[in-house]
């Protein structure tokens, strides 16, 4: 087959641009530098639990785990009598070089994890189990049969492989200048050194056999250097980690740096052994935390060295058909496979989880598609899923696994590290369902998990339970699985602290929250803890506050999209418009699928003027279809009313109808809502209401309430039955409204004095009293309302001041009407009003 | 100690020291083969010394 069209794709795992951007400005990675020069380069965003086998076969396959298989590190075996790590056979579904193999191209494969067993594919594979030998010299490795496909050709690889034992000080002195201050007998640092550089240096050596004496259309090389220098060495990197010893710091402070260095050297051999034609693709499966997130001690749950991973990687592409020095937005190692596919102008999978990136073509095609790669008959170059695989058990690859930290110590009860085995990849499904918002499927399997008899530790399913429910607004569920982890005697420690102070503001309790949090920062000054502190001061309507806390969770992680996307809102709600547009569009370069960020800079521009650039953001927040679409359509609406009719209004009021519209009456308790409800009732706006509080002294005339709006925070679901109908809903509810309706709200308001006074008599309190904390809640209460207007597209409010109401109910109803937009019973609503229903009037006020 | 940095030195299979280097191992099956074959040739050597000496 012609090779005109090759494709060479480089996996360097847990890359990070964090460290690589100092190093390349500095020229000290070269041959990534070119790259980036001749290219397009992003960030990439991986996929939660960010798990490197699961990962690279979602690369591999463009789907998630759920779909291809791979669920950890290690499996079950297929007799159940013991686990090893995981292999090629645990993929359910056709990766990129089995197709290949159907379409007559040639593939090499080497390192790919998991691609041992060796598949009979058109090309070469060395597997991830080529490169693992002892570290003992005297005992032998030799090449398992299924390591290499073809096996035939295996003696031109053996002698390819270094052997730990081979490193010499002229390997190690470069990244540990200082190796003979190192106590070997309390810093086992060297031998992983040792161990990682002559792994990679045999896939590398196999890797430029291949290039140099190959045919191929596609080849995939994977490298686990970085990630498994930053694991053991990350700690050490500067600036110094407080809590690490100076001795030790000073000695391995150049090892991760060292690991990005020799990675690229050996990029520049690569690039070599490649023509101009062949399309080159750099990308890591997720980042690494080099900052206030390195852990120091790994707490005991499973994968934990995954806590370190950061949730974007590094991606670089350059070749005749990728777009020159181009910066690439919104890309996810899911998208990888489908975009390879169509590079070869093959159909995509719509079974495939994956998007093609067009952006990263200079000429994009129309993409093709495909039902299902699986549903194709045909040889795949697969192997025989019913062969026997006990001898698939892989020591070396165990141990190695163990000393990471990915895999616990196996138990000598072999039935307790399966039973542990096979609770992991229960939890771990559970999280890819959560990573898909797929939250009912990831709740079974949860609930299941808690009734496991002996699971080593059930902490992280309430854990998990906690955040479904707070995302299904359950609050009550949130509370007691909160209380479960509290009581579960895990000896992992978890941010308790944060988690509730999550659920202590979303039940509306921000100030209770604020208190944990500022207890918690005494200790933990890290970005999500000033992220949080900084969104329950936004509830309270505390900017100052909130904007500073916002600033310090950037300044402490800068690569969070809903960081910067929080700093955009206050400063939209402290109207520096400009500073908005600038945060907002920082969020959706972290993350194109990120609708909220286009959301804000659509709303941010729209105030600056920018009308056009106003609208493509919202076309793009609501082409991502998100929670936030009704948001962006109606900004959409609102946006085309403004070119098109020159509408130049204040607070978003068009005197508008909308089809389904939802009249709102709203307000303080005691401010004329029920009065207003009555008229609005009366006018023929048909009220919702249930009729179940029935008419007292403070409310002759009635209610018109509706139960379920009580629970409104909780579900809004019932908001259907309101359309083209009113319904009366206290203000600290407001917030809590579906944002996919158009909602007219009439809001009345009315001096706080009576309010208060009006509330205190209800209440049968002491009116001599003034009870001045609820007032200045009040006072806080209106102006969050109106802070909670602005930033709402579908909102329209329209004050009315009780009084007013009272005083000139005609001239208030025919402004009521063309508020609502549509024809009302004028003289009807007028009728409604009672003058001498208003009591409690403010004896200073001048109309008293 | 000497501070060995990561040099990307031209390959020159003529003059390869047994400790090798990272710059050898980055030019993958070459140097690495280059390498093990100086370091066999040196040890032939050193043995065949050490014979002679015997």
């Amino acid at each position: 087959m012609a090779q005109k069209n090759k494709l060479l794709l480089i996996g360097w795992d847990a890359a990070d641009w964090d460290i690589i951007w100092p190093l390349v400005n500095a020229g000290k990675m070269p041959a990534l530098k070119s790259l980036i020069a001749r290219g397009t380069h992003g960030n990439i965003s991986t996929m939660n639990p960010p798990y490197s086998p699961m990962l690279w076969t979602s690369v591999a396959t463009g789907k998630t785990p759920d779909k291809h298989g791979v669920l950890g590190f290690i499996e079950v075996t297929p007799e159940g009598q013991s686990v090893r790590p995981v292999t090629t056979l645990s993929r359910k579904t056709r990766a990129l070089w089995n197709i290949f193999h159907n379409q007559g191209m040639r593939s090499n494969l080497v390192g790919w994890w998991p691609s041992f067993p060796a598949e009979p594919i058109n090309g070469y594979v060395i597997s991830d189990r080529f490169q693992k030998t002892h570290m003992d010299p005297r005992l032998q490795t030799p090449m398992s049969p299924k390591s290499i496909h073809p096996w035939d050709k295996h003696e031109d690889f053996r002698g390819l492989r270094m052997f730990p034992f081979e490193i010499t000080k002229a390997h190690l002195l470069p990244f540990v200048p200082q190796a003979d201050k190192v106590d070997q007998d309390k810093h086992k640092g060297l031998n992983a050194i040792a161990k990682i550089v002559s792994e990679n240096s045999s896939l590398h050596n196999a890797a430029t056999r291949l290039l140099r004496t190959t045919e191929w259309d596609f080849m995939a090389v994977y490298y686990d250097m970085i990630d498994h220098f930053c694991h053991s060495f990350m700690k050490y990197h500067p600036p110094k980690h407080p809590g690490v010893d100076a001795q030790n710091h000073d000695i391995f402070k150049e090892a991760v740096t060292g690991a990005y260095l020799f990675q690229d050297m050996m990029l520049e051999r690569t690039l070599k052994l490649v023509d101009d034609q062949t399309t080159i693709i750099v990308m890591s499966d997720h980042g690494f935390e080099s900052g206030d997130k390195r852990i120091l001690n790994m707490p005991k749950v499973q994968a934990a060295p995954s806590l370190e991973h950061r949730q974007f990687g590094m991606f670089v592409a350059c070749g005749p058909n990728i777009k020159k020095n181009e910066k690439v937005y919104g890309l996810g190692i899911i998208d990888i496979g489908p975009t390879v596919l169509h590079h070869f102008g093959l159909p995509v999978g719509k079974d495939m989880d994956g998007h093609v990136n067009l952006d990263i073509f200079e000429n994009p095609k129309p993409v093709q598609y495909i039902d299902s790669w699986d549903a194709v008959s045909g040889d795949f170059g697969e192997l025989d899923n019913t062969q026997e695989t006990d001898a698939f058990s892989d020591q070396q690859t165990m141990e190695q696994l163990i000393e990471l930290g990915y895999v616990e110590k196996l138990d000598e009860k072999f039935e307790v590290a399966i039973r542990n085995t096979r609770i992991d990849l229960k939890h771990n499904l559970a999280r890819v369902h959560m990573g898909k918002k797929d939250l009912a499927a990831a709740k079974e399997i949860l609930l299941a998990l808690l009734d496991e008899p002996q699971a080593k530790d059930y902490a992280p399913f309430y854990m998990d339970l906690i955040g479904i429910s707070l995302k299904e607004r359950n609050f009550e569920a949130a509370l007691e699985y909160l209380q479960c982890v509290k009581t579960s005697g895990t000896e992992v420690k978890y941010n308790l602290d944060l988690t509730e102070a999550q659920i202590l503001s979303d039940i509306g309790r921000p100030r209770e929250a604020l208190v944990l949090i500022e207890h918690l920062l005494q200790t933990d000054q890290t970005g999500p803890v000033w992220y949080r502190y900084g969104l329950l001061h936004y509830q309270l309507g505390a900017l100052a506050q909130a904007k500073e806390a916002f600033e310090n969770a950037i300044e402490r992680d800068s690569q969070i999209p809903g960081y910067h996307a929080a700093l955009a809102e206050v400063y939209l709600q402290l109207d520096d418009y400009e500073e908005a547009a600038e945060y907002a569009l920082t969020s959706v370069e972290l993350v194109k699928y990120f609708p909220k960020g286009h959301l804000l800079l659509g709303q941010a521009l729209e105030k600056l003027g920018d009308l056009e650039n106003a609208k493509v953001a919202f076309e793009m927040a609501a082409k991502l279809k998100p929670k936030e679409f009704p948001q962006a359509q109606q900004s959409i609406e609102n946006l085309e009313q403004r070119i098109d009719l020159g509408i130049e209004y204040e607070d978003k009021v068009t005197n508008k109808h909308y089809d389904n519209q939802i009249v709102v009456v709203s307000g303080l308790p005691r401010s004329g809502t029920s009065l207003m409800m009555q008229m609005m009732d009366k006018a023929g706006v048909v009220a919702l209401t249930d009729e179940l509080r029935e008419a007292d002294v403070s409310n002759p005339k009635g209610y018109y309430e509706y139960e379920p709006v009580k629970a409104l925070y909780k579900d809004n679901s019932w908001l259907d039955k309101a359309q083209n109908k009113s319904v009366k809903i206290v203000a600290p509810l407001l917030k809590y409204l579906d944002n996919k309706h158009r909602y007219k709200i009439i809001f009345m308001k009315r001096d706080l004095d009576e309010v208060v006074q009006s509330q205190q008599k209800m209440l049968g309190k002491s009116e001599a009293t003034f009870p001045i904390k609820i007032y200045n809640q009040f006072q806080r209460l209106l102006a969050s309302v109106a802070a909670w207007q602005k930033l709402a597209p579908g909102i329209e409010i329209l004050y009315l001041d009780y009084k007013d109401v009272v005083a000139q109910p005609d001239k208030i109803a025919e402004q009521i009407q063309e508020f609502v937009g549509v024809p009302l019973d004028q003289e009807a609503m007028t009728q409604v009003v009672d003058p001498t229903l208003y009591r409690n009037k403010n004896k200073n006020s001048p109309q008293a | 100690m000497k501070h060995h940095k990561l040099n990307r030195a031209a390959f020159d299979p003529d003059n390869i020291s047994p400790e090798g280097s990272l710059g050898l191992l980055a030019l993958g099956d070459i140097g690495f083969e280059a390498w093990r074959k100086a370091k066999g040739h040196i040890r032939n050597n050193e043995n065949l010394i050490d014979g002679a000496k015997k």
